[in-house]
């Protein structure tokens, strides 16, 4: 907590920091301002305009099949992305750095046991799978973040296991286990501090990816039907023949915006890896 | 370039050799031709193209296929077909041995084919031209379950097949319909007449039925005049376009056929305030039919009659039973005699986007009378899950009732609304329990003789006016699309479509 | 590599093999109703006949039978019928793997063998020019999607410009040499987006290894006895970096099997990645499960192959 004010500063300073951030607090006000900041509302089927209308004045980034304007469906989709972005991310870390951790700490049986299905769940390949299970469960809102935390978890235990275990050949927490101190006291005060930073890290990335991926499977038509979202526009773009029908704003956009926020959470990622782990950093480099 | 014109090269040289093949456009794969099996709507037409079943139906009304006449026999509860003289692919004649094991094969192999393991019980040889069909009930809707649905196929091939759901039939299917097999391929199943078949066609040598993933290349290989027709409804925006600048498509014609499908509002009978009349005909009178059609259908469908049955069914529809218009004032009086108590109520409704607009329509009709509706949308597999456990109050669903009028008894029917294991045990997911409506729709049930028939579906129709089991909405146009630029002769009949009889005799090649 | 190793890794694979037949079993049971249900799905079907199909699907036994029954079976090589090809599965998917395998493993292949050349470079020549283009391009196609990249080349190359077809895999006109020739054409573009997607991560990846090497010891002593630097590029650094990019590949495998599923679908490629697709979308629950299953067990195996390779490249792992 004490590095706070010198962190942000750090931030800002890096090129990327500030890209990414700048891009983000766009991304974070349309989401937030949906409503004020959009012409048309996406949700309300009596706001359609022409099918198909090429970007105008009163389109700025033109209608799509069903008379639906893009640009208000690109400002709406921004709330489905960051909140499946923030929410995995917050699945995964939670799930990932508590995994870690205990694997770390008690070692042994647990520890093996845990990095078994670390390499089990890594080693799946992950899309196949979660359209499988999404066929059987259905594609909701959080049956979508259910399967994004279930593939993403992996690799951050196994991040966080290694800094446990270094972190605990180092004297303060040898010193407090000779102390007597509880195991889950060690966890809670030195350990799970300790991994804070590549945390929040990883949690960018973990962002990132879940963005992308959700994009992928709205893409593939496996999104929540009731909610606007970028992959999910492409996918209609795709059933409906945007490209042969000659609707190229259709395409370019939403993947546009798909880009720039992973774009915008990743370079945040890295600047912070940067100031939080150095050496990390420059290895990852 | 000189690649693309050898590519071109090739495209013409078959072109010009499969000139009179007609080519059709069919949307999804063929995978397996098993008549027993068909999943996909390209494997339904090729099956019916190539297999003959004993009777068939046309503009709502059973007729002969392999069959010529048929008798029913109340007192046996069986009926007795004498067939016609056919001839298989393979040139060997359909007899009544090859019937009779069509029929019993299904028995023993326990193919899923829905109701007829139920009620049939076998089939019988009665002489070289005759066979007898016994169930252990009859009814009208016996016709449909088995003499209207089960293929005839080879004895000589079939009996060896002891696995039919391994069997996917696409080395050499052999059937007695109008076109035989040639061969198929990813990308196409190319057919060809079958001389031997009245109805197949003396000017042409065959079809190619082109597999397309989607409709819009389909609609665009029909602009450029790669195929001659499109094997499904075009979308209501694509055929207004056409319609609207007929210089920019010159060969391309639209035929709008009258829908057999009823797009309708289910609602739960077994919940308040669904089960009391006035709300449902409050929900009836708040609807904007007019605009429903124009948004959501571009113009493209009628308003369903309150007699629920569509035009398409021509012999039993009834004329004189009206359509409803909007009436807020009258819907808002309904609700007041209602027992509504202002609690808000879900509308069940599939994922695919006409349903959903529909529904985000109809929420806001309803809101307009003070009923609040929230909308809970579900993919396909979520919705019949939905409906089989009654967990909704009202739904946008649709009955087929174009072709099999009679399917209303299934969907209306008390008998078919009761739970079981949580579970509704039939297709009346509403739950719709009319003493009055139960009484008529056995009154279908039973008649057998044409008149009977029309007497009975009038007495239905009225009758669904006064007690509202379900609010009928709208009946989409079916919209087909096709070419004159390598074929004419094409007969468009409003009832059955432009792929007719009369248009398989009819259709030449240009020049 | 020692036979111990060898026996160990084997076993491994087979333990991941039988946990994931397990998961898929478990998945497949914890469906809303039973299979013979969702075959069969008619609701006037009468009880009696019901019965009698669960008895023929072996439904009707306890679960634990029936989950040592689904084992025996698939080490057996048999997953079952599919609904709508009504032929066993396991045929229907092994027609597909070819396919999927041809559209990656040949751009995998070249950007290996870029990002080697690449890698090696820019690893050399730390934070020249070309080494922070590279470094920024990798970083920038990570947040792109790939479909989306995709779907951007077909608008261009094959919509605007019309020099590659839209989708499809081979001309069905095509006759003798043509078919290749055919396939060839239908497979760049596809194959441009996976090479162009893999060379600047692999690439990175590569060049960071070479940046440990060039400060490793033996890399000093070659110095030292006077190797041209074109010599040491191709004997050691080349050598020493082929071990990780095979251990790189690894982590890749999963994904780029997985990852199919979206440029099959854009190039309507009929590989596995599309069959899943398919058989999600016709609810054909024992295709589908074939080939996920299928798909875990090909990257297991390539998994198992390319330690497999790491190791006979890689002096470093074999000592271990």
């Amino acid at each position: 907590m004490r590095r706070r004010p010198s962190f942000f500063k750090e931030l800002f300073k890096s090129f990327e920091g500030s890209v990414g951030f700048s891009i983000l607090c766009v991304f974070i006000f349309c989401a937030v301002f949906a409503p004020v900041i959009a012409p048309y509302d996406p949700y309300d089927i009596t706001q359609r305009g022409r099918r198909l209308q090429s970007p105008c004045s009163a389109h700025l980034m033109g209608t799509d099949w069903y008379g639906m304007d893009i640009f208000s469906q690109i400002v709406y989709g921004a709330r489905t992305s960051l909140t499946i972005g923030a929410l995995t991310a917050l699945g995964v870390s939670t799930i990932g750095g508590f995994l870690g951790v205990v694997a770390g700490a008690y070692g042994k049986g647990v520890d093996v046991l845990i990095m078994r299905a670390v390499d089990f769940v890594m080693v799946l390949p992950g899309l196949p799978l979660m359209i499988m299970i999404l066929t059987y469960l259905g594609s909701s809102f959080w049956t979508l973040i259910f399967v994004l935390v279930a593939f993403g978890w992996a690799g951050i235990s196994r991040v966080v296991r290694a800094i446990v275990l270094s972190e605990k050949r180092r004297g303060y927490v040898e010193a407090a286990i000779c102390a007597g101190a509880s195991k889950w006291y060690i966890i809670k005060k030195h350990l799970l501090p300790a991994s804070y930073p590549i945390l929040v890290v990883n949690a960018a990335f973990s962002a990132a990816g879940a963005m992308l991926a959700e994009a992928g499977l709205s893409f593939l038509g496996f999104s929540d039907p009731r909610i606007v979202s970028w992959g999910k526009m492409l996918s209609l773009a795709r059933t409906c023949n945007a490209l042969v029908l000659g609707g190229w704003w259709w395409i370019v956009y939403p993947g546009l915006a798909i880009f720039l926020a992973s774009f915008s959470i990743m370079s945040l990622g890295v600047a912070s890896e940067k100031i939080l782990n150095p050496k990390i950093a420059g290895r990852r480099e | 370039m000189r690649k693309r014109l050898a590519v071109f090269a090739v495209v013409l040289l078959a072109a010009f050799s499969f000139a009179s093949y007609l080519n059709v456009a069919v949307l999804g794969d063929v995978r397996s031709l098993n008549p027993f099996l068909v999943k996909s709507s390209a494997e339904r037409i090729v099956v019916g193209y190539l297999y003959e079943t004993l009777l068939t139906e046309s503009l709502g009304q059973v007729v002969g296929a392999v069959a010529e006449s048929w008798q029913v026999d109340l007192s046996t509860n069986s009926m007795i077909l004498k067939l016609r003289d056919r001839k298989f692919h393979d040139g060997t004649d359909v007899t009544a041995d090859d019937v009779v094991f069509s029929f019993n094969y299904i028995l023993e192999k326990k193919l899923p084919l829905g109701p007829i393991l139920a009620y049939f019980t076998g089939a019988q040889k009665v002489d070289e031209k005759t066979v007898k069909l016994s169930f252990r009930t009859m009814n009208v809707s016996m016709l449909s379950f088995a003499p209207m649905a089960i293929p005839i196929i080879p004895k000589s091939i079939w009996e060896k097949i002891d696995k039919p759901l391994e069997f996917p039939n696409i080395e050499k299917p052999v059937g007695s319909g109008m076109l035989s097999f040639e061969k198929l391929t990813p990308q196409s199943v190319v057919l060809k007449f079958f001389k031997d078949h009245p109805n197949a066609s003396q000017n042409l040598q065959g079809m190619v039925l082109n597999i397309v993933q989607d409709e819009t290349m389909g609609f665009l290989g029909l602009v450029k005049g790669d195929y001659d027709y499109l094997f499904w409804n075009l979308d209501p925006e694509l055929a207004k376009q056409v319609m609207e600048n007929p210089n920019k498509y010159p060969n391309v014609k639209i035929a709008l056929i009258d829908g057999g499908l009823v797009n309708v509002i289910l609602f739960n009978h077994r919940k308040q305030p669904m089960d009391d009349v006035n709300f449902r005909k409050a929900v009836l009178y708040a609807i904007n039919y007019k605009e429903l059609i124009e948004k959501v259908y571009s113009g493209l469908a009628e308003p369903a009659s309150l007699g629920l049955m569509p035009k398409r069914a021509k012999n039993i529809y009834d004329e004189s039973v009206q359509k409803v218009e909007q009436n807020i004032s009258m819907a808002k009086d309904f609700i007041k005699k209602s027992g509504y108590d202002g609690k808000k109520l879900t509308l069940l409704v599939s994922s695919d986007r006409k349903s959903m607009d529909t529904a985000e329509y109809i929420k806001l009709y309803l809101k307009n009378i003070g009923v609040e509706v929230e909308l809970d949308v579900q993919g396909p597999e979520g919705l019949t899950t939905k409906l089989k456990k009654a967990d909704f109050d009202l739904v946008i669903y649709s009955y087929n009732l174009g072709s099999h009028p009679e399917m209303v008894f299934y969907h209306l029917h008390s008998s078919r609304g009761t739970m079981k294991d949580g579970q509704v045990t039939g297709f009346n997911y509403g739950g719709v329990s009319i003493k009055e409506l139960d009484t008529a729709l056995e009154g279908i049930w039973m008649a057998f003789s044409e008149q009977d028939r029309i007497m009975a579906f009038k007495n239905l129709q009225k009758l669904f006016g006064e007690v509202v089991p379900v609010v009928p909405l709208v009946v989409p146009v079916d919209i087909e699309a096709y070419s004159v630029k390598n074929f004419t002769g094409w007969f468009v009949s409003s009832a059955e479509g432009v792929m007719n009889t009369e248009t398989m005799k009819s259709l030449k090649p240009v020049r | 590599m020692s036979a111990s190793y060898l026996l160990k890794r084997i076993f491994q694979m087979f333990l991941t093999i039988v946990i994931a037949v397990t998961v898929s079993f478990i998945l497949i049971r914890a469906l809303p109703g039973d299979p013979a249900e969702r075959f069969y799905g008619d609701p006037r079907i009468p009880e009696e006949v019901k019965q009698q199909i669960k008895a023929a699907f072996g439904l009707d036994k306890p679960v634990f039978i029936q989950y040592l029954s689904f084992l025996k079976q698939f080490f057996k090589g048999d997953l079952g019928v599919s609904y709508t090809y009504n032929r066993r599965v396991v045929g229907v998917v092994l027609e597909r793997l070819p396919w999927t395998l041809l559209l990656t493993a040949v751009p995998t292949l070249l950007s290996m063998v870029a990002s080697l050349k690449i890698g090696v470079y820019i690893g050399c020549k730390r934070n020249s020019f070309a080494d922070r283009v590279v470094r920024y391009l990798a970083f920038a196609l990570h947040s792109v999607p790939t479909f989306w990249f995709a779907l951007l080349l077909v608008m261009l190359f094959s919509f605007k410009l019309g020099w590659f077809p839209l989708q499809g895999m081979i001309d069905p006109n095509a006759q003798g040499y043509r078919t290749i020739l055919s396939l060839l054409y239908h497979a760049f573009l596809p194959w441009v987006v996976l090479f162009v997607i893999n060379v600047p991560g692999f690439a990175i990846y590569v060049r960071n290894m070479v940046i440990s090497i060039l400060g490793e010891e033996f890399i000093v002593t070659a110095k030292a006895k006077g190797l041209a630097e074109a010599e040491i590029r191709r004997k050691h650094i080349l050598r020493n970096a082929l071990g990780p990019l095979f251990s790189m590949l690894t982590l890749r495998i999963a994904g780029m099997l997985g990852g199919a599923v979206l440029i099959e679908t854009i190039f309507s490629w009929k590989g596995m990645g599309l069959l899943v697709l398919e058989a999600s979308r016709n609810s054909d629950y024992p295709l589908l499960q074939a080939t996920v299953l299928i798909t875990i067990i090909s990257v297991i195996l390539a998994n198992f192959f390319a330690d497999l390779l790491q190791v006979a490249f890689d002096p470093r792992v074999r000592f271990e």
